[in-house]
């Protein structure tokens, strides 16, 4: 079926099946590589993308079901929330293979949209879907917290 | 495997009804206890659970990734449950769907009480979302989300029985007086 | 800070070949390299750009920034003008681990402990031939002039860039051995410098195995045989399957070796004779590839292994802790007759741990491009050699007619050094006469996967009057590693074979023990082995120093005295234990739920020594306790980058928080059962303890640090719930149950 996607602030038409992961069509269609598969069934997070604030799981959505929905990928982040987790992202040097990284800062940024000063707990209860075999997670927790911090601007 | 219900419902309802308005507490403990094995069921308790996490699949083992009930139910800010259930069931992941998709309350709690206890907190407005009886009846017999339990997809075992039986049977357990038994 | 533009990081294949990271390799194959070479490692653009050499794929570990790091300081390059590439095919890139021919790999710890001699040479042969240009021109001698980050400075003040010397250099002969800095001179060695590779991980642009793109490719999927020893009988289906949306073609792939096995050493059962193991069918996209995949109908033999299960390893297991017979690995003193003559008080622990296995988030996958006999391969390769080997012995194809290009890797720990998968996507772009990229769903990965191997403990002690250990027999028994891989690496006696990992942190251990007895029992299976990040020393650190607390449990000693008191004369360990203890106020702060624990880590056959203690501390959360904080003090020797090595610290404690608590294989007519992260979960953030690292000074060269922080973690824990509960933990993962807050 042919499809119109909003993705990163552009319009592009797909002829893919509908029943396919919004996950194969961005990286496949879409060329748009940062997003990474991980598992294929919502357990990992490294697909995740932004829907709206809402950080989809990619591989877990249907690419008919996507409607008239707005999709950012790590390729078009914008505005102040993710200019600054991406600022805190590469400060802290986090990351190290780096494979799971598009996914954790797209989860970061829904957080901080949502949460503005974050505390641990509620990092444990947004990020816990976005997991990293090197488990660099406390960079990944710093950073958020340096990204929040950041946010609010000298007081 | 679908566990069929020991009574055939449709008999009892039957019954039930040629009785209507007659309290019967034994009739009445007999028909909660099979509206119980779909209440118990996992596709019930999953998102039923105690405390804050909810489980999966058949053997109701913790939710993966840990998620938490959130301030309403749909998840912790930044991490609402539809990031990962959309509208749908889909078996290309395996990610159960629907539109409401969202934990039961708190005060619904039934993962590990006992059958009484869950009648208990069903009947209490104060716990069950404010429905009283005419409305959780309705809530029971016709909504989507607990229409979910008997169409879950994959590799999932449907809540026994039907939505419609499910129904018919809390409406004949309310018609003898919606005793709860006492365990 | 605010971030640079992504650097446009480069890599190359063999023969020079440039391929841009984020480009499409065919375009970049246009673009030679002119530039001048000044050594195997280094080459310099006119504008002083500086290309410097990696022979060491990037897993995560920080290879990447670490291994040019040292390159740059002593060919005293201006570090804002490094560019890296992967280099391949030349000589100078092959290590060897020990008495073994040298290849280009990576893993056992290796990269930075080698590399460090061998690249400070290089550097500072580049640097010297540098200067003799810049003299030469000038006509005065190299003594009057001095390099300054990227600049040549003659005696008047006078300057030349590297990048105008470039030409002139290349030309010059390169003196054998120039003097090296001293370290007190270092400019970049020991700082904490920022990872070349952050920029692009964190924007999307990095290329990993799976996001390589060659014109032309189709997607491969597979399904493979249940049983490791299963072979194809029949495809039910293969003409609806080609049927299907995009499918291509259906490709039966033949059985791979497993590991880089040498002949004699293969796992029972699994390689023996020709056979099919596994249908790839490739698709012009991966989902429909996939879900044809998962459509097929196929009829497997599960072979001689078919009846494999835990029950059954297990039984093996318990049947060799309590043989009559095993290889004695190490004995001194008189260990047997102190045994025999106080039987009576003897203080014995068994322990057993399951197969586990890597799960690195990028699944397995890898580009292959057949075309007239030759060959090229772009994927996340961690051992080039190895690589190499199996597609020459799998393909019958000539090394020379191979081109191999490493893209970053999206973890391994171990596994993409087994080339299985690089070589189904050879089958499948020959099979189809395309550029074929294969890639195995999670399920695919993980059940048919390579694994860790399991290991049991069977540890036997008599104590002197204070409870200190006068006798101990330490016996490890389980599948062998290299009893399945590397016959060449056992340790010959004239009672067998022993496999050093299964007992590494034992047969090399440091506690003062006057009457020691090590044992091995190699229990072949037919489950595929390789290593995994901190091989044997997982399992058998974990025995160790959990039979150690017990003695000092038993003791009635504070489980820091009795360690320190067996470590009085070594001083070096004595050091990195009192920091730790020190850092985590032992002894000021009493009452805390923790455990302490010590491991020298010396790699494969004793090459370095990096020591460790750990202190970890729980905390009631609920009803039960979580690992709330981790001390970890190492004496790593001299470290060239504390950045990259506090992260080896604190995710290397995240990685053996997985294995401590969740991970475990099991097994089921003759293959794995876990499929996904839902049966085979990993740490998340919720569950990462606070990492506090005591990194100590030392004289020493770099030793090995990418594994070292493991194996201590399990047994602090165990250690630390012995001291709340009483209770003894005998097995990992450690029982859920075990963390249970007593009433």
């Amino acid at each position: 079926m042919k499809l119109i996607l909003r993705i990163n602030g552009a319009t592009r038409q797909v002829e893919v099946d509908g029943d396919t992961p919004l996950l194969w069509v961005l990286r496949e269609e879409l060329g748009l590589l940062g997003t990474k598969f991980g598992c294929g069934a919502a357990f990992c997070g490294a697909c995740t993308v932004l829907m709206g604030d809402v950080p989809v799981r990619s591989c877990s959505l249907p690419v008919s079901a996507l409607g008239d929905g707005v999709v950012t990928t790590i390729e078009g982040i914008a505005g102040r929330e993710a200019m600054a987790v991406q600022r805190a992202w590469i400060a802290g040097d986090v990351p190290q293979c780096g494979y799971c990284q598009s996914g954790q800062i797209m989860g970061a940024i829904a957080l901080l949209k949502a949460n503005k000063r974050p505390t641990d707990r509620d990092i444990d209860q947004a990020m816990s879907g976005n997991l990293c075999r090197c488990a660099t997670y406390v960079r990944i927790r710093e950073a958020i917290h340096a990204a929040a911090r950041d946010l609010e601007g000298p007081r | 495997m679908i566990v069929r219900l020991l009574i055939p419902v449709a008999a009892l309802t039957l019954v039930a009804t040629a009785m209507a308005q007659q309290p019967d507490q034994a009739r009445s403990i007999a028909l909660f206890r099979e509206a119980g094995k779909v209440l118990q069921s996992p596709r019930c308790l999953n998102c039923h659970p105690v405390g804050e996490r909810p489980t999966q699949t058949d053997r109701m083992t913790p939710h993966v990734p840990f998620i938490v009930r959130g301030a309403d139910g749909h998840g912790p800010a930044g991490l609402p449950c539809n990031a990962c259930h959309h509208v749908a069931n889909y078996a290309e992941s395996g990610v159960p769907g629907h539109p409401k998709w969202h934990l039961g309350p708190a005060s619904m709690a039934w993962a590990g009480k006992s059958l009484g206890e869950i009648c208990q907190q069903i009947k209490d407005p104060a716990r069950n979302g404010g429905l009283d009886m005419p409305a959780l009846l309705k809530h029971m017999a016709e909504d989507s989300l607990v229409g979910w339990a008997w169409a879950p997809s994959g590799k999932r075992t449907p809540a026994p029985g039907t939505q419609a039986e499910f129904g018919a049977t809390m409406r004949a357990w309310a018609d003898t007086g919606a005793f709860c038994p006492p365990d | 800070m605010t971030p640079a533009l992504p650097r446009r990081l480069l890599f190359a294949g063999t023969a020079g070949l440039l391929v841009p990271l984020g480009g499409v390799p065919s375009r970049a194959q246009s673009t030679g390299v002119a530039n001048p070479e000044i050594t195997d490692w280094i080459v310099i653009a006119p504008d002083g750009e500086i290309t410097l050499g990696l022979s060491q794929p990037e897993v995560g570990q920080g290879s990447y920034t670490v291994l040019p790091q040292i390159l740059a300081d002593e060919l005293d390059a201006d570090w804002q003008r490094v560019k890296v590439r992967f280099v391949t095919g030349r000589d100078a890139y092959k290590i060897a681990f020990k008495n073994e021919p040298a290849v280009q790999k990576e893993g056992a710890s290796m990269s930075t402990t080698v590399l460090y001699a061998r690249l400070r040479t290089p550097g500072a042969q580049a640097r010297e031939v540098l200067i003799r240009a810049a003299a030469g021109h000038w006509k005065v001698t190299a003594g009057q002039c001095r390099a300054d980050k990227g600049v040549v400075v003659g005696p008047q003040g006078q300057r030349l860039s590297y990048g105008a010397l470039a030409g002139w250099a290349a030309r010059l002969p390169l003196a054998a051995s120039p003097p090296l800095k001293d370290p007190a001179q270092f400019a970049l060695i020991g700082k904490p410098l920022a990872r070349l590779d952050t920029v692009a991980k964190c924007t999307g642009a990095a290329v990993f195995g799976i996001d390589v793109v060659v014109p032309g490719m189709l997607y491969g999927a597979i399904q493979s045989a249940p049983s490791f020893t299963g072979s194809l009988t029949a495809i039910r289906n293969e003409a609806e399957i080609l049927k299907l949306p995009g499918v291509r073609a259906v490709v039966r792939l033949p059985a791979v070796h497993v590991a880089n096995e040498e002949p004699g050493s293969q796992h029972p059962g699994i390689t023996q004779g020709p056979r099919h193991n596994a249908v790839c069918v490739v698709a012009d996209r991966f989902w429909q590839a996939k879900r044809a995949a998962d459509a097929l109908d196929l009829v497997f033999d599960p072979g001689a292994g078919g009846d494999l299960s835990t029950a059954k390893i297990d039984g093996l297991l318990h049947t060799a802790m309590m043989a009559d017979k095993a290889v004695t690995a190490v004995e001194t003193g008189r260990p047997r007759e102190i045994l025999q003559e106080r039987a009576a008080s003897i203080v014995e622990r068994r322990f057993t741990v399951p197969h586990v296995t890597h799960a690195p988030l990028e699944p397995v996958n890898a580009t292959a491009s057949w075309k007239d006999g030759t060959l090229e391969v772009w994927g996340p390769i961690q051992a080039v050699a190895a690589c190499q080997d199996a597609i020459v012995a799998s393909l019958g194809i000539k090394a020379e007619a191979i081109r191999l290009n490493v893209t970053f890797l999206g973890g391994s720990f171990g596994r993409k050094i087994v080339p299985d998968y690089v070589v189904q996507a050879v089958h499948a772009s020959k099979a189809v006469g395309r550029p074929v990229k294969l890639i195995r769903t999670r399920e695919q990965d993980l059940r048919h996967g390579i694994f860790r191997v399991n290991a049991g403990g069977r540890f036997r002690a008599v104590v002197d009057q204070r409870g200190y250990p006068l006798a101990v027999q330490a016996r490890v028994v389980g599948q062998s590693l290299f009893g399945a891989t590397r016959k060449s690496w056992l340790d010959q006696t004239p009672e067998g074979a022993w496999d050093e990992s299964m007992v590494d942190g034992i047969y090399n251990q440091d506690y003062r023990l006057p009457n020691f007895l090590v044992e091995t029992v190699d229990t072949p299976l037919p489950v595929p082995v390789y290593f995994m990040r901190s091989v044997g020393s997982t399992a058998a650190v974990f025995f160790w120093e959990s039979f150690i607390s017990e003695l000092a449990h038993r003791a009635g000693i504070d489980q820091y005295d009795y360690r320190r008191e067996l470590l009085s004369d070594n001083a070096l360990a004595r050091r990195v234990l009192d920091a730790v203890a020190e850092a985590a106020q032992w002894k000021a702060r009493p009452g805390v739920v923790r455990g302490i624990s010590y491991n020298c880590y010396v790699g494969r056959g004793g090459r370095f020594r990096t020591y460790v203690a750990q202190v970890v501390e729980l905390a009631p959360a609920g009803d039960r306790f979580a690992v709330k904080r981790v001390f970890c003090a190492v004496d790593p020797g001299l470290v060239v980058n504390p950045n990259t090595l506090t992260a080896q610290i604190q995710g290397g404690i995240g990685f053996a928080m997985t294995t401590a608590l969740l991970s475990r294989i099991t097994f089921a007519n003759g293959g794995a059962e876990q499929s996904n992260f839902l049966d085979y979960p990993l740490l998340a953030i919720d569950g990462m303890p606070e990492i506090v690292p005591i990194i100590l000074p030392s004289d020493r060269p770099p030793q090995g640090f990418g594994e070292v922080v493991l194996a201590p973690l399990a047994p602090a824990i165990a250690q630390a719930l012995l001291q709340a509960s009483g209770r003894r933990i005998d097995s990992l993962p450690l029982p859920v149950e075990a963390f249970r807050r007593p009433a």
